[in-house]
């Protein structure tokens, strides 16, 4: 015979502490109160057996997620915040890619170069969530670069020689271009941080 | 203890043009909306409502008010979708009793595949719940979901959704002593 608890506030928090939603707080006094309690224990134990019985569907997470519209394009909605956030990405992206590029440059070096008067960098430009730093996209950067490309000395973190502020307008478009396009390619894979994207070839013609 | 800031933050993300953002939101809850559309009777084409139901969040993020969660607002949105769903469908039938020799044979067939025989008790006398409470008590066990939450999604109290799982949790236990 199954008997409930007087303590009706206490049964109130089993739920959650089956599944890890309370405080460190509201735990402490229900594991205490589990230690003395013989219909307490019974009850979580109904409560795990529940979850456990109602059935639990598998559902294809990566077509969920292609099926979602793409992330608004900060750049093309023209408001200031949301360029100044992209700015900062970028730079964030670039002080990052300093640090960790990974040498595909020889992979893309073998993709058409869109033209020839726009050198790039001496180095590839790893493109980046500014928060997965250990998951840089890298992509050669049509970018021109103003000043001498590498220094010895790296100023104010970044690599992009004279830095973010001697990028024309219509630099620093291309590479907030560059980002929109990397960035609306939906993810297949979910689970997988090291997706390796391909830039586009005409990248830099997007931007507007 | 989940606030719903992590997927604040995650939105934010989306917004700034991440998409990866948009997928861990999809990680995050996809299985539990399809748990919960399951408990309530969809058993066919439940990727196509979970779909559903993020796409429609996502494409009306605007009207996505910070005074509930995320996860409140995924789940009302597909319990609108399933209640849609299931008006359509008594439309296209009009006999619904036609139906239940098929749902009782699914979980026979399911049956077969819960090793648990506890499990399975548990199960046959959830399904004997009233709707509102199946709804309450499932949230409740399976999600460790709060009273005001769930009022929230279902459109009720916290007093009431509070009333509805412990009669659900009495009804549980008796239908297990009288086995
Ligand atoms: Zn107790």
């Amino acid at each position: 015979m199954m008997h409930d608890c007087a303590d009706g506030d206490m049964r109130d928090l089993l739920p959650g502490y089956v599944h890890g939603a309370l405080s460190a707080a509201e735990r402490a006094t229900v594991a205490a109160h589990l230690e003395t309690c013989a219909d307490c224990v019974a009850e979580v134990e109904l409560i795990e057996t529940a979850s456990r019985a109602v059935p639990a569907p598998k559902v294809n997470l990566g077509r969920i997620v292609k099926a979602l519209p793409a992330a608004p394009r900060g750049a093309r909605r023209g408001v200031a915040a949301g360029r100044a956030w992209r700015v900062a990405a970028a730079i964030g992206i670039v002080a990052i890619g300093a640090f960790s590029v990974i040498a595909l440059r020889g992979f893309f070096g073998a993709a058409p170069r869109q033209a020839a008067s726009v050198p790039a960098p001496a180095a590839g430009t790893a493109l980046a969530t500014t928060d997965a730093p250990h998951a840089p996209i890298v992509v050669d950067s049509p970018v021109r670069v103003t000043s001498p490309a590498v220094s010895s000395k790296p100023r104010s973190g970044i690599s992009f020689g004279g830095g973010i502020s001697d990028l024309t307008d219509d630099q620093l478009n291309t590479l907030l271009g560059e980002l929109d396009a990397l960035q609306a390619l939906p993810s297949a894979e979910p689970e997988t941080h090291l997706s390796p994207i391909v830039p586009m070839a005409d990248g830099g013609h997007n931007a507007r | 203890m989940d606030d719903g800031s992590a997927d604040v933050a995650l939105i934010e993300r989306w917004k700034g043009g991440d998409q990866r953002a948009a997928a861990e939101i999809v990680r995050r809850h996809a299985q539990a909306l399809a748990r919960f559309a399951a408990s309530s009777g969809e058993r066919e084409e439940l990727d196509e409502l979970v779909q559903d139901t993020f796409v429609r969040a996502f494409n009306s993020l605007e009207s996505f008010r910070a005074d509930s969660t995320f996860r409140t607002w995924l789940f009302t949105i597909l319990r609108r979708l399933v209640l849609d769903r299931k008006r359509s469908e008594k439309r296209r039938r009009n006999q619904v009793e036609l139906d239940e020799g098929h749902a009782i044979q699914a979980y026979d067939a399911l049956d077969a595949l819960v090793a648990d025989e506890t499990a399975v008790r548990v199960r046959q006398a959830i399904e004997r719940l009233s709707p509102l409470q199946k709804e309450v008590f499932v949230l409740r066990v399976t999600e460790g979901m709060a009273y005001g939450e769930i009022a929230t999604l279902v459109g009720s109290t916290e007093g009431a959704c509070r009333v509805h799982y412990h009669n659900a949790m009495r009804s549980v236990k008796e239908f297990l002593d009288d086995a």
